[in-house]
């Protein structure tokens, strides 16, 4: 009896303190959604298996490895690696005012290929890229906006970077040709990658009207407009085609 | 007849050694460009730390390319270095001290360069670093060319009616194949010109087509001319087989191929490397044909000439 009539209450008190915490979380919806390959302007491009030297190849114990940069699942023609981001979302000044942003998000070389292919974060996040391969790697990114860097690593070797202002651009190696990555830099939190099932969901987005853009490192991006409501997923998919000749 | 002192063939050797040297200096160069392995390092002049063997570099083509670009543009900086010196000492030219020591400026300019371009990762000094390369190349191919033998030689000199004509067509032709080298390195670094280059690839064809005719038609004495022309020739026929491959294996630009293969880098970089070579056939041609050949509208002009020939 107790227990059943405190349980109103106790729900009641949790959600006031949600409310004073967690303002934005409570008042604001999720959008979630697919992005898709459309071949419309032809097909994609298959997946070309990359062409590994003998020690590259040992650390992948010998199995084949294919490139990321299009990856369209044959099922149902989603695409993964597409960076999803709201265009016009409210800004924050840093990462630092977002506390479960503290911990740095983590590039790895491993297999002589960078894992994630495609990551995103907030300006002022810090970026962890480390070796895991037992031979020199070179990370060598080409922001246009960020100063530029060239990290050499050895095995096991770590650094940490940040960058200042938002820009999405490709990171490769030069030792290895094959290897690129890209990184999203955006001055809020509302941004996301496609998995594996070509699925994004970007969380906490304030209830509005907002312009979405969806990034393919090879067939460029498509922007469409939605409206976020309080409290309800809104659900946005993309297409995105090769672009015409 | 060769009256050169037999204390002033050091400036020679030393030039020739330094030109030898710098060729490969050019092909490994365009290799890197070709791999796109410029950054494989992220600092100059030290290789991670290294001047000489960084850990590992032998075992991707990449890094050899890269530090061995570096290596070999230690010693041609030292020799250029040598060269200069010796001919400061011994050589009675003051014109040639001044070629050798604005060689040894080049060179030291080029490698300062190349520091700058990987220290701040500017593809635009690379484009710069690529051209002048070649052009140090065919400096220092002159310099070991005023300091030769057959520079000096009297017995060399002819006189024909279409000096001026000939003299002409090659310094032209030399201005243009600096500005197809310009557009050259353009297409291959940023995939920028490709028209541009094939077009001019069509003129320098004609205008190196004309010189070589000149020379074989109107000058059949001069062996040293012939020499040049000839080779000048064969080089032509070399460098357009090697740009209709390139063209076939990149599509145009060695910055479209991402992880090429041997094929597709070694190509370009024979084609970049034959470029170089028909530069400094190209200006050492002009030379010749301005040193060797005097018009016979004025034979005192002639006779006069060889004889301030050590001036």
């Amino acid at each position: 009896m107790t227990r059943q009539r405190s349980t109103p209450w106790l729900a009641l008190g949790t959600g006031a303190v949600a409310l004073a915490v967690y303002p934005a979380s409570t008042l604001a919806g999720s959008l979630v959604g697919k992005t898709t390959f459309s071949d419309k302007n032809g097909p994609a491009e298959g997946r070309v298996k990359l062409k590994l030297d003998t020690d590259c190849t040992a650390a992948n114990s010998g199995n084949a490895v294919g490139s990321e940069d299009v990856i369209v699942n044959k099922s149902d023609g989603t695409l993964r690696n597409v960076i999803v981001y709201v265009k016009n979302a409210p800004k924050r000044e840093s990462a630092k005012d977002d506390e479960t942003s503290q911990e740095s998000i983590v590039l790895d070389q491993k297999g002589c290929t960078y894992h994630p292919h495609v990551l995103t974060l907030m300006t002022g996040r810090k970026l962890t890229v480390k070796n895991s391969d037992r031979m020199l790697h070179n990370i060598h990114g080409l922001p246009q906006i960020n100063p530029g860097f060239n990290l050499s690593q050895h095995f096991g070797a770590t650094e940490d970077i940040t960058f200042v202002k938002p820009e999405i651009f490709k990171v490769k190696c030069d030792v290895h040709p094959w290897m690129s990555a890209w990184i999203g830099v955006f001055n809020h939190p509302y941004h996301a990658v496609s998995d594996k099932d070509g699925a994004y969901r970007i969380d906490d987005l304030p209830a509005g009207d907002y312009e979405v853009v969806a990034v393919h490192e090879v067939y460029g991006e498509v922007t469409q407009k939605v409206t976020v409501k309080d409290g309800e997923p809104a659900e946005l998919s993309f297409e995105i085609a090769r672009p015409k000749k | 007849m060769n009256d050169l002192p037999t204390s002033s063939r050091w400036p020679g050797r030393l030039a020739l050694a330094t030109a030898l040297l710098t060729f490969p200096l050019v092909f490994v160069g365009g290799g890197v460009t070709s791999k796109d392995a410029g950054m494989v390092y992220p600092t100059a002049p030290l290789s991670n730390d290294a001047l000489i063997n960084p850990p590992g570099w032998t075992e991707r083509s990449e890094t050899f390319l890269e530090h061995g670009h570096r290596l070999i543009g230690w010693s041609v900086g030292s020799a250029a270095l040598l060269t200069a010196v010796t001919a400061l000492v011994v050589e009675p030219r003051r014109w040639v001290r001044w070629l050798a020591i604005a060689a040894l400026a080049a060179i030291a300019f080029q490698g300062s360069m190349g520091i700058w371009r990987v220290n701040h990762d500017s593809v635009r000094w690379a484009i710069v670093h690529g051209v002048w390369g070649q052009l140090c190349f065919a400096t220092v191919a002159s310099v070991a060319l005023v300091t030769s033998r057959c520079w000096l030689d009297r017995a060399e000199r002819v006189e024909s009616p279409l000096a001026l004509p000939l003299q002409l067509t090659a310094v032209v032709l030399a201005i243009c194949l600096a500005v197809q080298l310009v557009l050259g390195v353009l297409t291959r670094q940023s995939a920028w010109g490709f028209e541009w280059h094939v077009l001019g690839a069509m003129v320098v064809t004609v205008l190196a087509g004309r010189v070589c005719f000149r020379v074989f038609a109107d000058l059949p004495r001069s062996r040293a001319l012939r020499r040049a022309a000839g080779g000048l020739l064969v080089l032509f026929c070399l460098q357009l087989t090697l740009g209709m491959a390139a063209l076939a294996v990149t599509g145009g630009s060695s910055s479209h191929v991402k992880n090429p293969t041997l094929v597709e880098w070694v190509i370009p970089t024979l084609h970049v490397a034959a470029g170089a070579l028909i530069l400094a056939t190209a200006v050492c041609t002009m030379l010749l044909a301005f040193r060797l050949v005097v018009s016979s509208a004025d034979p005192s002009e002639a006779r006069q000439g060889a004889e301030v020939a050590q001036t």
